[in-house]
């Protein structure tokens, strides 16, 4: 199996596509880590919209646009006399668009100084709850739900290319199927840790030159998340609760999909197969925060998300989550063993026997 | 010794085997002839275990076909079935170790095969860079690679020029264990099989011994 599984990778790994995949992964990484200095230099030549107040409106034979200023009649930068001149902003003037509208001010008669006050109101709030590990369990639940759709068009195409009937006189049906799912999630995995690299190899580029505290300044205006409240071994052991619930749902999937007669009915099936997954989130969430979660959490299938939710909620692993994820893997075990002969007549299209009784 | 006994295997269109009898001896080369849709692959696949026996039973030496391991198999399908984007050489170390061939001869035996066959030049070349004909053979490597008690060919010469025809053919009288071979190439009967089990309409036409004198 793991043979199979290795040569499933690096055929699809380990070739033009998937490199050349890789490069323009990583160059968009790049320009990801670098947007804050792509931005301000798309915005280089760009004026800065400032306008005149109702009290300074009279002077504004004096505001002629420059390189980097244009004046007009809304605008995030106001200049306003109150007792004296002020500059109100919500964001931080540059040195250059400062330098513009002092020497403007300065030609009105009666000039002094002005200070700019910067008018910032608006900050974000952290989420810091369980909702946060919740964020964790949808994506890796959708991710690694999306790539069943290729491990089960790749069994459809082996069924109907005959390959899977030519792995079937070496292997068990369930071994096949098996070794299909756990190669997609190792792809998911390979993917994702190389995306993993390429961050941190750009991070340790930006580190060096321009200083990476920009960036993260920058980040901070989007991040909504605290960090600092995740539950690591929360975290894993409601993921592992939480393959064992994946495997079973990819696992009726092939089961149902295998069934078709060509390529073009695995097709049509796959829109209704694949609202599976999306309808066990939905019930999911809708009673994740309600009692019937106490209820519903043994239910094999709605486990898959059920049992991580209820972990966060409770947040401490208790003997009693071992035992329901022990239930979950029984309900998998049988799962398996009462389906190996539905799945390899599936795969096969071994036909009823019709013999004259 | 192979045995069919009274196996009958029926699909909804009527086709199938019907009561086919037949036993073959260790060491020997078996032809199964017969026209299109006349049960020769639907033999194979119960052989195979890829369809299930109706009725009667499949025997080899004296123990139920199922209580045997996979491994015992070697087939090359009709049609080809290869993965095109992949090289030769991990194919063949796939299937090889699939076939439970050990990790330390894997390597040997594939050389050996490929060097029986002129074809190591494409142990690291794709597949779909070889030709129909080197496709074949392919696959056929692919099915003595573990050297198979029972080997079975589905149509084996197709496309194949008249060298690796030649080739094949050796292999086939000087390899060990019970060889299935379909055939359309009547002619090459008499020169590949000690016995040749005719078939019609899924049933056992008749059965000839093969002299070689």
């Amino acid at each position: 199996m793991i043979n199979m599984i290795f040569f499933g990778l690096k055929r699809k790994l380990w070739n033009k596509k998937y490199v050349l995949k890789l490069i323009i992964i990583f160059m968009v990484l790049g320009g990801i880590l670098y947007v804050d200095r792509i931005l301000e230099n798309i915005t280089l030549f760009q004026r800065v919209q400032v306008s005149l107040d109702e009290s300074t409106i009279m002077y504004q034979e004096y505001f002629k646009d420059t390189v980097n200023v244009e004046y007009v009649d809304k605008a995030n930068i106001r200049i306003v006399f109150e007792d004296d001149w002020k500059i109100y902003s919500d964001e931080v003037i540059s040195e250059e668009v400062m330098f513009d509208i002092q020497n403007s001010i300065s030609k009105v008669p009666g000039f002094t100084y002005p200070e700019p006050l910067y008018d910032i109101s608006y900050y974000h709030s952290k989420i810091k709850d369980p909702y946060l590990e919740l964020i964790v369990y949808t994506m890796v639940y959708f991710i690694l739900m999306s790539k069943s759709i290729g491990s089960v068009q790749e069994i459809i195409e082996d069924k109907h290319s005959g390959m899977a009937s030519y792995y079937l006189t070496c292997i068990s049906s369930n071994q096949y199927v098996v070794c299909k799912i756990v190669e997609g999630w190792i792809q998911i995995f390979i993917e994702y840790i190389c995306m993993f690299v390429f961050i941190c190899i750009w991070a340790l580029i930006r580190y060096g030159y321009p200083f990476t505290h920009q960036l993260y300044d920058w980040i901070q205006n989007f991040i909504v998340l605290d960090g600092s409240y995740f539950r690591l071994p929360i975290l894993l052991v409601g993921i592992v609760s939480m393959l064992i619930g994946i495997f079973m749902i990819q696992y009726v999937i092939v089961l149902f999909m295998s069934k078709s007669k060509s390529i073009e009915e695995a097709n049509h099936m796959m829109i209704w197969i694949h609202s599976l997954p999306i309808l066990i989130y939905y019930v999911a969430m809708s009673i994740f925060d309600t009692n019937v979660i106490n209820y519903c959490k043994y239910i094999p299938f709605l486990q898959t998300l059920l049992l991580p939710m209820s972990l966060s909620l409770d947040g401490e692993i208790s003997l009693i989550y071992y035992g329901y994820m022990l239930l979950e893997g029984i309900f998998l075990y049988f799962l398996l063993y009462f389906s190996k002969n539905s799945m390899r007549k599936s795969i096969l299209d071994i036909e009823k026997s019709y013999v004259p009784i | 010794m192979l045995t069919f006994k009274n196996v009958t295997r029926l699909y909804a269109s009527n086709k199938g085997l019907r009561n086919c009898t037949w036993e073959v001896e260790n060491n020997k080369v078996v032809g199964i002839l017969g026209n299109n849709g006349c049960g020769k692959t639907t033999t194979f696949k119960l052989l195979l275990q890829l369809e299930d026996v109706d009725e009667g039973v499949i025997l080899y030496n004296n123990r139920p076909i199922n209580a045997m391991n996979l491994n015992a198999f070697g087939y090359v399908p009709e049609e080809k079935r290869l993965y095109q984007d992949c090289i030769v050489n991990d194919l063949l170390t796939l299937v090889g170790t699939l076939k439970g061939v050990g990790k330390k001869d894997i390597n040997k035996k594939i050389n050996e095969c490929l060097q029986d066959f002129d074809l190591h030049d494409f142990k690291y070349r794709k597949v779909y860079e070889l030709s129909k004909g080197n496709q074949q053979i392919l696959q056929i490597i692919m099915a003595i690679l573990h050297n198979p008690k029972i080997l079975i060919l589905d149509e084996p010469f197709n496309g194949l020029d008249k060298n690796k025809l030649q080739q094949v053919i050796h292999l086939i009288r000087n390899r060990k264990g019970i060889t299935l071979i379909s055939l359309h190439q009547y002619e090459l009967v008499n020169c590949i099989c000690d016995k040749v089990i005719y078939l019609k309409d899924g049933c056992v036409e008749s059965i000839e011994e093969v002299s070689h004198d």
